[in-house]
């Protein structure tokens, strides 16, 4: 891929007639140029990442928000794209036909399109390899922050690199971040909660009115069994009734052992007394409690009428703190679900570095690339060891200075000719200042000798306060005054 | 009942009420039934013989005030004399709570125990001649063999402490009846509310029947105790009875179902001994009362146990209301 101009257009109108600016670029080396600094070098390099799509912060002085650019790049299967950006909306115009995309959700696929690489963690990836921001760039080796809060890590590269993304392990750690994250939440209510109760500010927290509501329904559960087994016993009591009626309709007589004729009615049906005061007796007692349960519904009752009469003076962080305090979280036991989850989340990140490193030739190209780069470079074996996995490196504190300038150089470079080998894609190599305080001029010439032997079909543009670089058909591009005169 | 901020008047029915409870249970075998009288402050018994027992209940809020005591014993004086005019009046009751009626420090010592009733006859002799001092200047005439001082303790906002004396009746009455298995408490309750609901009408009449056959209803309901229970589990009874318990219930309380077991068991082995008898009945003729049952979603286990379980409590019910109307000679 290459960069042909970046055309940065005024989203006002300005009273001058030049309310935009082009900055074209050469096939091969480009050097931004200014023999002051703060004229606009790291802006323009940043400028042209924003163009590209990418979520860049603003430098000083300058809100990329505030411009429209529109940058020219020869991209995937060498073909044209114009791609124009206002904010967060980005068309693309490539074999006349214009796409609009929305940033960042759709990022991935607009590069996916423009770099001509589907594999995900690779697009993921490009920036940290081929763009050296002259703030975090030059500290960045395998994994961390490329710029912004774009992320490079050397593992998720060689994953996509080597084909092995793994979508469940990945979707799992995603899974899990995303519950973390929930149950960090969880914790900051269980501390607020903890803290308003220590606080004693829940004192007002059971208002009256959620006492009387909760005692309302206690007393309607409590009333409920009574009334059905008060309705059972008068539905008996209306059967033993009709029965007696029934029989005595007959006005049946039945004839005594000492001769008396005795009529058949319910003073006389043995038993029949008793059953019917045994009922009356047992629907008696639940009345009482129907009624002595009803009593107290009407109380409260009385009492919720008063209380809804009352004004609300609870303010809305009195309600907050009233619901807070209602939501059962325990801090103790949430600290050791995330812990456990941490854990988890831990595990499941080696067994994805694991998944990178085990048999991959990658691993041994990469190392073997960034080795000979670092020879090339002066470095001794000890800044570089001899093991394949030293590239997967967290030692980054024996580095310093000058050395640790070079290893990034070796790394990045190697990142971007590892690409190429993979995907074909010809990434430009972009740095910003290389020549850093502590780096010899002798140091920045091998450099670039390194990318003009060996990146000859890359774009590489440099931004910097020197201009003897000797690299063929340079391109300079010389900023004066203000980068934007608008 | 709640007790809390009760005005004099519904304090001094409160106390009327339960006096009446009270002087129903000192006379249980002989009462049919008790009217309260709220205007007048009587409470007037009916004896089965159809004589009767008149009493006038003055209540004072505060039993250490003793300022109004005398009045209020001329005034229930009046009261009981004129009541001594109708006939078939048996015994004339003066109750108070005050545990001095006679405002006369000396004679304190005959009405200190919780529930004090004295003849009058055995009144101090300072008591007595207070009586007679009333009786003559206001010309009451009637016959102080039939009077009685009864002194009740009946103070205090909290439950037990107000209703103490009626606490012990009620559990001395349980215990007459060999009842024990009924909370004393609500039972009283019970009773106490038998007065309350009709508090407004100022006139409540509860008859000894009413009293009584609430314990019986109690008594009669299906327990997990139950005899014929005692070889299943504890969950499973429990479980059965939580689902079946309507169903036991509406065979037991039906008349025509009851009708039928007693008169089967009337005819089975009246020679048996009835422990023997009612176990050999309920093995022999349970089967015989499938058809009253409609049990379609119960095993056959559970079919069995609802209906030994039913038999039972019909036949354990006949021999609880027996046993308790013959106690209290209902």
């Amino acid at each position: 891929m290459r960069i042909v101009s970046l055309q940065v257009n005024a989203n006002q109108l300005t009273l001058l007639s030049d309310n935009q600016k082009v900055f074209s670029f050469g096939e091969n080396a480009n050097v931004i140029f200014s023999t002051k600094n703060s004229v606009g070098k790291t802006t323009l390099l940043r400028m042209m990442m924003y163009a590209l799509g990418y979520q860049i912060p603003n430098t000083r002085g300058i809100r990329f928000s505030d411009y429209e650019t529109v940058l020219t790049v020869i991209g995937a299967s060498d073909e044209n794209f114009v791609l124009t950006r206002n904010r967060d909306y980005i068309e693309v115009l490539h074999n006349g036909i214009e796409k609009g995309y929305s940033l960042p959700v759709e990022q991935n696929e607009l590069h996916s399109s423009i770099y001509g690489i589907s594999n995900l963690e690779v697009v993921d990836n490009l920036l940290g390899a081929f763009y050296v921001d002259q703030e975090k760039g030059w500290t960045l080796l395998n994994r961390g922050k490329a710029i912004g809060n774009i992320h490079f890590s050397i593992e998720s590269l060689l994953r996509g690199l080597s084909n092995r993304t793994n979508d469940e392990l990945a979707q799992r750690l995603a899974v899990i971040k995303r519950e973390i994250q929930k149950y960090k939440h969880m914790l900051d209510v269980a501390t607020y909660k903890a803290e308003i109760n220590q606080l004693g500010e829940t004192a007002f927290i059971d208002s009256p009115a959620d006492d009387i509501e909760s005692g309302l329904d206690i007393l309607y559960c409590e009333r409920k069994p009574i009334e059905e087994e008060l309705s059972r016993i008068k539905s008996v009591i209306r059967k033993n009734t009709n029965f007696e009626k029934f029989i005595t309709s007959f006005r049946l007589r039945v004839k005594a052992p000492n001769g008396d004729e005795v009529p058949v009615n319910k003073d006389t049906l043995v038993g029949y007394g008793d059953t019917a005061d045994l009922l009356v007796a047992k629907q008696k007692i639940y009345f009482e409690q129907l009624v002595a349960i009803d009593r107290k519904i009407s109380v409260l009752k009385a009492q919720q009428d008063k209380e809804a009469t009352l004004v609300d003076v609870t303010t809305s962080l009195q309600q907050f703190d009233s619901e807070i305090s209602r939501i059962n979280v325990d801090a103790v036991a949430t600290q050791k679900i995330i812990d456990k989850m941490e854990k988890e989340r831990r595990a499941l990140e080696e067994k994805l570095i694991k998944s990178v490193k085990q048999d991959n030739p990658l691993i041994a190209e990469l190392h073997q690339l960034i080795s000979s780069y670092a020879v090339r470079l002066g470095l001794d074996e000890k800044y570089v060891s001899a093991r394949n996995d030293y590239i997967f490196t967290n030692d980054l504190k024996s580095l310093s200075g000058a050395i640790f300038h070079k290893v990034v150089f070796a790394f990045k470079i190697s990142y971007v000719k590892l690409i190429q080998r993979h995907t074909g894609v010809c990434l430009p190599i972009i740095l910003d200042s290389p020549s850093g305080r502590e780096v010899s001029m002798e140091n920045v010439h091998e450099m670039m000798d390194i990318l003009a032997k060996d990146f000859k079909d890359h774009q590489i543009i440099i931004a910097s306060i020197y201009n003897n670089y000797a690299f063929p058909n340079i391109n300079i591009i010389e900023l004066t005054d203000r980068l934007l005169p608008f | 009942m709640k007790s809390s901020n009760a005005s004099a008047s519904a304090f001094g029915w409160d106390f009327q009420s339960n006096a009446a409870i009270m002087l129903m249970l000192k006379n249980i075998e002989k009462a049919s039934k008790v009217k309260v009288e709220g205007q007048s402050e009587d409470v007037e018994i009916t004896f089965a013989d159809g004589k009767t027992l008149m009493s006038q209940a003055k209540a004072v809020m505060k039993p250490d005030d003793y300022s109004h005591v005398k009045e209020k014993l001329e005034a229930g004086l009046r009261t009981l004399n004129n009541a001594a005019k109708i006939s078939d009046v048996e015994q004339l009751v003066f109750i108070t709570n005050s545990p001095n009626p006679f405002n006369d420090m000396t004679t304190m010592f005959k009405f200190s125990s919780p529930l004090n009733i004295v003849p009058f006859s055995e009144l101090p002799t300072a008591c007595q001649e207070a009586i007679n001092d009333i009786c003559s200047l206001k010309g009451y005439d009637f016959d102080k063999a039939l009077l009685t001082v009864c002194v009740m303790q009946f103070h205090g906002e909290n439950d037990d402490e107000r209703y103490k004396v009626l606490i012990t009746l009620t559990t001395e009455f349980l215990n007459q009846l060999g009842v024990h298995k009924i909370s004393t408490s609500d039972l009283l309750a019970l009773w106490q509310h038998s007065f309350a609901v009709n508090a407004s009408q100022l006139t409540t009449s509860i008859t000894k029947k009413r009293m009584v056959w609430p314990v019986i209803a109690i008594l009669c309901e299906v327990s997990e105790d139950d005899a014929e229970l005692e070889d299943y589990d504890d969950s499973d009874v429990a479980e059965i009875l939580q689902k079946y318990r309507s169903v036991i219930n509406n065979n037991s309380e039906r008349f025509e179902f009851v009708s039928c077991i007693l008169s089967d068991y009337n005819e089975f082995h009246p020679e048996m001994k009835s422990k023997e008898r009612t176990k050999n009945f309920i093995e022999e003729n349970w089967k015989n009362y499938k058809n009253s049952f409609d049990l379609k979603s119960a095993d056959s286990t559970t079919e069995e146990i609802v209906i030994r379980v039913t038999v039972a409590n019909v036949l354990r019910s006949r021999k609880i209301i027996a046993d308790i109307k013959g106690k209290v000679k209902l």
